[in-house]
């Protein structure tokens, strides 16, 4: 409830079973009225219809109720009613309200009518029907009921819109709820006034309102303010707990009930009595007032007594609320202190436990040391502490770690030595001291330490030794006071746990020291396995593709290798092919060679033969005698065997040189010389040089040389040198016959000169009849197709230029 | 017979010469001999002679 948004409910009433009930009681409420204001309607048309007059013992002249009007609250009662038990659809809701739009605009017009005297069409319509239902007591609606269906219509309206959203505020229910208090009164005067037997608007200009429809309007009223429910003023104010609630239930329904009982009763026996006396009224109100009072005093004072006893007993029940209070703060004092010792503890244990959690090295050593003291300053409520480690070094103490020194003071104790101050004197003898006022210790007294302590503060101090579980000395635990101070038994205990804790921290991180330094030789260790294995991997990686290059390159040289097969295949079977012909071709070779030199031997043979002929001949130039007997047959014989001798030559000089188709110019032409020589006296005084650089010729041409070179030699022996020509005198030189082939242009050039008298003036040696040169002349034009040059300027020169080509 | 002209068809120069001397102490008129039947064809087709029968 109490973190509920505030809401208009909530100050009505405190209790959400209470609002639920009343709702429900409203609703039952607006069923019960709204049923009541429907049956009165019919009653009303059935008494109107079987002439029973309602209060007509009062009087028979009454008016009866009109059918506009009972139809009207009919409708509004069973609309409330069924409001009430299930709100109605959206659709039927939609139809109900145009209804009573209809219903309250038609009776708005009708009251402004009936006002002025006459009536709205629809009303005159609905008497003519109410006289043929009920008959002549048919009457047109009155301006007052008109007025109150107006309301009630409209009061209904909204009710039916607001149905099932969310109430947003007070507003529309107290309007609602008001207005229809008003037609509740309003009716409920008018029936009063019938009850009186003084009815209303009787005798006036005005129609008065039937005592059924003033009874229907009444509970229609009625079941309007249950409609609007308990959150609607007035009901809101009488609901709930509250006191006031309460005796508004009590005094508004019991004031009423008075009212109501004392004028009936006042009016009820004056009528019975006959009263009409001013004393008597007076007296009777006097009896009345004193009832009233009477029952008011005791209905107040059952309710004060009630009230009384309740208050009593509230402040019995406070007394010893409060006497509990009391006894539950001082157990809570004992509770919050045990609680805090708890925590205090707690919290050094789970300090500790949090401690021997951690991964403990050198490097944070420190920081856990720290925490250990703070946990030792939180467990025995000191005000500063540190922890020292044992410096083999120094074989002293070194403070680790600490909680509230200043640096200077930190920097003394540093520098201790065995047995100074409470820390140095506990590592001494191996045990805890503890000094509870330093001012009186004798560890302190007379020693620079104690102005020191003082000047930080430290009034009391303990020190407890930090072992290993060999015992070995690892350090001191102290813990100081700024007070005179001994720690009890249980913090003493707790600390001799922190200090196996911390001794045990001690000792882990000096061996965790150890197991980093092998850690780190692994690693290392480990590195180099890795970059050996890194590089055993590059090296298997370079391998791999070796291995697959050569693989490809082996799968080529495979290809290579039957590509080489097929060749080589195909060269055995050209070898042997080959070998076949190479035995063929030697066979040939053989034969052919064989066919040569049987060739050649016959060739030789044949030369030879002819050689042989010519030698022949020339013998039986000699052996004829006929020839020496004169001078012309001697040099006729001399020029035939010579010119024979040309002839023989050239086919000695084949066989000899063993060539069959070209004679060596320079053998036939040198031994050719030297014949002609031999034949003549005058060699012995003249030198002849043949000079043939490497010149063969054909048999023919060298035939026609042969034959041209032994006439002009003849020649030069015969002419050129006559007796008493001195060639030394004449040309400064031996006689000289020169023979001589070379070679120019691809042009054999034959000379043959002499170096002697010359030629005689005016004889030309290429047209003379002498037989010698004009077969010179012949044999050159014709046979060897030479041109032929002479000089004459020393000695004779004949000179013959043969074209190859022109052969 | 006298006054033909004849050519001499012979390769071997002393041959020919003698030919020469024989025919021209006959009587007959005697062109340049040819060496060759290339050469005498030659000469042929610039002089044509009547063929001895």
């Amino acid at each position: 409830m109490a973190t509920e948004p505030e809401s208009p409910q909530k100050r009505a009433s405190c209790d959400t079973a209470d609002i639920l009930s009343e709702k429900l009681l409203f609703r039952r409420l607006a069923i019960v009225f709204g049923l009541l204001a429907a049956v009165t309607g019919v009653l009303g048309i059935f008494t109107a219809h079987f002439g029973i007059t309602f209060v007509s013992s009062l009087n028979q002249s009454y008016k009866t109720l009109s059918l506009s009007a009972a139809l009207i609250w009919i409708f509004l009662g069973s609309v409330l009613a069924y409001q009430a038990a299930k709100p109605l659809q959206r659709i039927s809701g939609l139809v109900v309200q145009v209804i009573l739009f209809l219903i309250a605009a038609v009776e708005t017009i009708e009251f402004v009518f009936t006002i002025q005297g006459s009536h709205f069409f629809i009303e005159t319509l609905l008497v003519g029907i109410g006289t043929s239902i009920i008959g002549p007591t048919s009457s047109p609606i009155s301006p007052a009921a008109a007025g109150l269906a107006v309301l009630a219509a409209i009061a209904l309206v909204v009710i039916i819109r607001d149905s099932g959203l969310p109430a947003k505020s007070t507003r529309i229910p107290d309007t609602i709820s008001i207005v229809s208090l008003a037609i509740s009164l309003v009716s409920f005067t008018f029936i009063l006034s019938y009850l009186y037997g003084n009815p209303l608007l009787y005798g006036t200009q005005f129609i008065p309102i039937a005592f059924l429809s003033a009874l229907a309007a009444f509970f229609v009223g009625v079941a309007l303010i249950a409609a609007a429910g308990p959150v609607a003023v007035p009901a809101r104010y009488m609901i709930g707990n509250s006191i006031s609630a309460r005796l508004l239930r009590v005094f508004v329904p019991l004031v009423a009930y008075i009212i109501l009982v004392e004028n009936f009763a006042l009016v009820g026996l004056s009528s019975w009595f006959n009263i009409r006396d001013a004393v008597l009224f007076s007296t009777t109100l006097v009896v009345f007032i004193l009832a009233t009072a009477f029952v008011v005093a005791k209905v107040s004072g059952a309710i004060g007594g009630a009230l009384e006893r309740a208050e009593q007993e509230l402040v019995r029940k406070n007394e010893d609320l409060g006497a509990m209070n009391e006894e539950l703060t001082s157990i809570q004092h004992d509770l919050q202190a045990n609680e805090n010792q708890l925590r205090t503890d707690l919290e050094a244990m789970e300090t500790l436990q949090k401690i021997s959690m951690l991964y403990i090295h050198e490097g944070n050593l420190e920081p856990i040391l720290t925490e250990v003291v703070d946990a030792a300053i939180a467990i025995t409520g000191a005000d500063f502490g540190n922890i020292q480690l044992v410096d083999p070094e120094l074989s002293g103490l070194r403070i680790a770690a600490h909680r509230g020194f200043p640096e200077w003071w930190l920097n003394y104790w540093n520098s201790v030595s065995k047995g100074k101050g409470t820390c140095g004197t506990a590592l001494a003898q191996g045990e805890r001291v503890i000094v509870g006022d330093i001012e009186q210790s004798p560890i302190f007294i007379g020693t620079p330490a104690l102005d020191i302590q003082l000047r930080a503060g430290v009034r009391a101090v303990q020190s407890t030794p930090l072992k290993s579980r060999e015992g070995k000395p690892l350090g001191m635990f102290s813990t100081h006071f700024k007070v005179p101070h001994r720690p009890d038994g249980r913090q003493l205990r707790l600390l001799d746990l922190l200090a196996r804790q911390a001794a045990d921290i001690i000792e882990r991180a000096q061996s965790q020291e150890i197991l980093l330094k092998k850690n780190e030789d692994l690693n290392a260790a480990y590195e180099e396995i890795a970059s050996t294995e890194e590089e055993l991997r590059q090296t298997n990686d370079v391998l791999l593709a070796n291995e697959r290059h050569l693989v490809q390159k082996n799968e080529d040289l495979n290809v290579l290798n039957e590509e080489l097969n097929a060749a080589h295949e195909e060269l055995r079977q050209n070898i042997e092919e080959l070998s076949l012909r190479e035995q063929e071709l030697t066979r040939s070779e053989v034969n052919l060679r064989e066919a040569l030199a049987e060739k050649e031997v016959l060739l030789s043979e044949i030369h030879h033969r002819v050689k042989n002929n010519l030698t022949a001949f020339i013998s039986l130039l000699s052996l004829d005698g006929s020839y020496k007997d004169t001078d012309g047959g001697r040099a006729l014989r001399l020029d035939l065997q010579n010119r024979a001798r040309s002839m023989a030559l050239i086919h000695e000089t084949l066989y000899r040189t063993g060539k069959f188709s070209k004679v060596d110019m320079d053998v036939y032409l040198n031994t050719l010389a030297s014949q002609v020589a031999s034949s003549y006296e005058e060699r012995a005084k003249v030198r002849i040089v043949v000079d043939v650089r490497d010149v063969a010729l054909d048999i023919s041409r060298a035939t026609t040389a042969g034959l041209i070179v032994n006439e002009l030699v003849t020649n030069s022996f015969k002419y050129a040198f006559p007796p008493g020509f001195d060639c030394m005198a004449v040309r400064g030189e031996p006689c000289t016959i020169q023979v001589s082939v070379a070679h120019e242009d691809g042009t054999d050039i034959l000379t043959v000169a002499d170096n002697g008298r010359g030629l005689p003036e005016g004889f030309d040696p290429l047209t003379t009849k002498s037989f010698g040169l004009k077969l010179v002349n012949f044999l050159a034009r014709h046979q060897l197709r030479a041109e032929i040059s002479i000089q004459r300027d020393k000695g004779t020169a004949f000179i013959f230029r043969m074209n190859k080509g022109n052969i | 017979m006298t006054g033909e002209t004849i050519l001499i068809v012979e390769d071997e120069g002393l041959i020919v010469l003698h030919m020469t001397e024989l025919l021209e102490k006959a009587g007959y008129r005697l062109v340049d001999p040819a060496f060759s039947v290339e050469t005498a064809l030659q000469a042929l087709g610039k002089a044509p002679l009547p063929i001895l029968s």
